[in-house]
């Protein structure tokens, strides 16, 4: 790689870790909100006056925020194995075979020492997909079944590659531990909900006849309610920006690394042709972010693989 | 006084901006020969997975046998360790086993049996990548290279190198044309 792209990527690496970062604030943010809006619709009561709604607030907020901050911490020290847990269950370890000297030659082609060699996992499922983990130690890719049947050797290697991309890159790290946070906001913002739902607060709200029942503080439940439902997707917004940001620039580590773009590009074609039932595809549904495509339509977590494609013609790509 | 303090702050700040400069030469340097063991590595792989290959394709084609044990007799006379090559030499064997492999792959043609075997398919597979690796590995080696090589030419840093005697490292090219099309193993 010529020094001067290597610039260039070191440019927009330092735009991309700038981003995480604010994410990161941003989830922090929201995992508060998500721990106020729980305790209001669990323990405030209809009839508060509208200085109880104040005192409560005020009270409750610097708490929540330390039990945001505390479940951040606590996250952060596991995320990668809730991430494999969660995305690739029964993922099985390999030390040789195509896919394990696939990785073992990309590790070379992106200079990473041998001692620092990702793990490799092999995920025996139909979904063609693949991702990568790493923590401060260490770093593993992933790989489906469904992908090793559906590719030839040279477009498995330019996955792979894709794959060391984010390895190498050091957005890695961080962006792992940002989808094991939002997938426990959603978890927690959902045990909050269905816990209102259930008639947690029922108490609260049988007393309601006999007094007034105050509007404002009917008004702070119902939104608080409505953020339970919609923090999961504030949540990701950002990384989707992110993350879309951070496949294109896989893709072209990709070719850095292979020196490879037609691979690379019908890799993305056949992928793109393979038709798994939803269901089946874990990766996708709990690591979309992370996977190598992510062919789900609403949420927009990669750049649509036509695209991605047209870069790598770009690129030099025949196919 | 305020000459000699002058002085020993130019002096700081000179000994400063060398100590900088010639460390991110030993690091470059460093990163090269780390990148030229992965080569070397790499190579004394392919060489020992070659007389394997060899013998499995010995077990089917009992009639070509000449063109095998020429590829056998060429190896007689070279030694078993090849990690201590200079570029040179690593540059010569490396071609010379693009020969033995084209050699080897023209027999292999006429034997489909051979070519469903469990055994020769996991060699080819070793093979493959091994020279994949190679190749990848002399990407990187080149690269570091280039990257070294530049920090010795250029201003200023070329006067520490000079003053250090540090010497511009040589690229691992690929001469041959049939060695350049990265040697595909297409059984």
């Amino acid at each position: 790689m010529a020094s001067t792209q290597r610039e260039h990527f070191r440019d927009r690496l330092k735009k991309l870790r700038f981003g995480i970062f604010l994410s990161w604030v941003l989830n922090t943010l929201v995992l508060t909100f998500v721990v106020e809006a729980g305790l209001i619709i669990s323990m405030l009561s209809a009839e508060a006056s509208n200085s109880d709604i104040a005192g409560f607030i005020l009270t409750t907020l610097p708490v929540s925020f330390l039990v945001a901050l505390f479940v951040v911490w606590i996250y952060s020290l596991f995320a990668d194995r809730a991430v494999i847990a969660n995305a690739a269950p029964g993922a099985k370890e390999v030390t040789d075979g195509q896919v394990y000297n696939l990785v073992e030659e990309m590790a070379i082609a992106a200079g990473i020492s041998h001692r620092n060699m990702p793990k490799v996992y092999v995920l025996d499922s139909p979904e063609a997909n693949a991702f990568a983990i790493s923590n401060k130690k260490e770093s593993a890719v992933i790989v489906t079944t469904g992908i090793m049947n559906v590719l030839n050797r040279e477009e498995l290697q330019a996955v792979i590659a894709h794959e060391i991309g984010h390895i190498t890159s050091g957005d890695s790290q961080a962006m792992v531990k940002l989808v094991g946070m939002s997938s426990m906001i959603s978890l927690i913002a959902g045990i909050a909900t269905r816990m209102f739902l259930w008639g947690g607060s029922g108490s609260n709200r049988n007393r309601s006849s006999n007094n007034g029942v105050n509007p404002v503080a009917v008004i702070v439940i119902v939104l608080s309610l409505a953020f339970l439902v919609f923090a999961p997707l504030i949540s990701n917004l950002l990384q989707f920006a992110m993350s879309r940001q951070r496949e294109s620039q896989a893709d072209a580590l990709s070719v850095a690394y292979t020196r490879n773009p037609t691979a690379l590009s019908t890799a993305l074609q056949k992928i793109s042709q393979t038709s798994v039932p939803r269901s089946e595809r874990t990766i996708e549904s709990h690591a979309g972010q992370l996977a190598f495509v992510n062919l789900h339509k609403l949420t927009r977590t990669h750049p649509p693989i036509e695209q991605r494609v047209n870069d790598l013609r770009k690129m030099g790509a025949s196919a | 006084m305020e000459f000699i303090i002058g002085l020993l702050v130019v002096l700081v700040l000179v000994g400063i901006f060398v100590a900088v400069l010639y460390n991110s030469l030993v690091k470059l340097r460093n990163r090269v020969q780390e990148s030229w063991a992965q080569i070397s590595v790499q190579l004394q792989r392919r060489y020992d997975l070659i007389p394997n290959l060899v013998e499995t394709v010995k077990g089917y084609a009992k009639h070509e046998s000449e063109t095998l044990t020429q590829v056998t007799s060429q190896r007689a006379g070279l030694p078993k360790d090849v990690t201590n090559l200079s570029v040179e030499e690593a540059q010569k064997l490396s071609q010379q086993m693009d020969r033995e492999m084209l050699a080897i792959n023209a027999v292999v043609e006429n034997y489909p049996d051979l070519k469903a075997s469990q055994n020769f398919l996991k060699l080819q597979e070793e093979l493959t990548t091994t020279e994949n690796k190679v190749s990848f590995a002399r990407q990187a080696y080149n690269d570091s290279v280039l990257d070294f090589n530049n920090k010795v030419e250029t201003f200023p840093s070329n006067l520490i190198a000079g003053m250090f005697s540090f010497k511009t490292a040589e690229y691992f090219d690929v001469e041959t044309p049939e060695a350049k099309q990265a040697p595909k193993v297409s059984f």
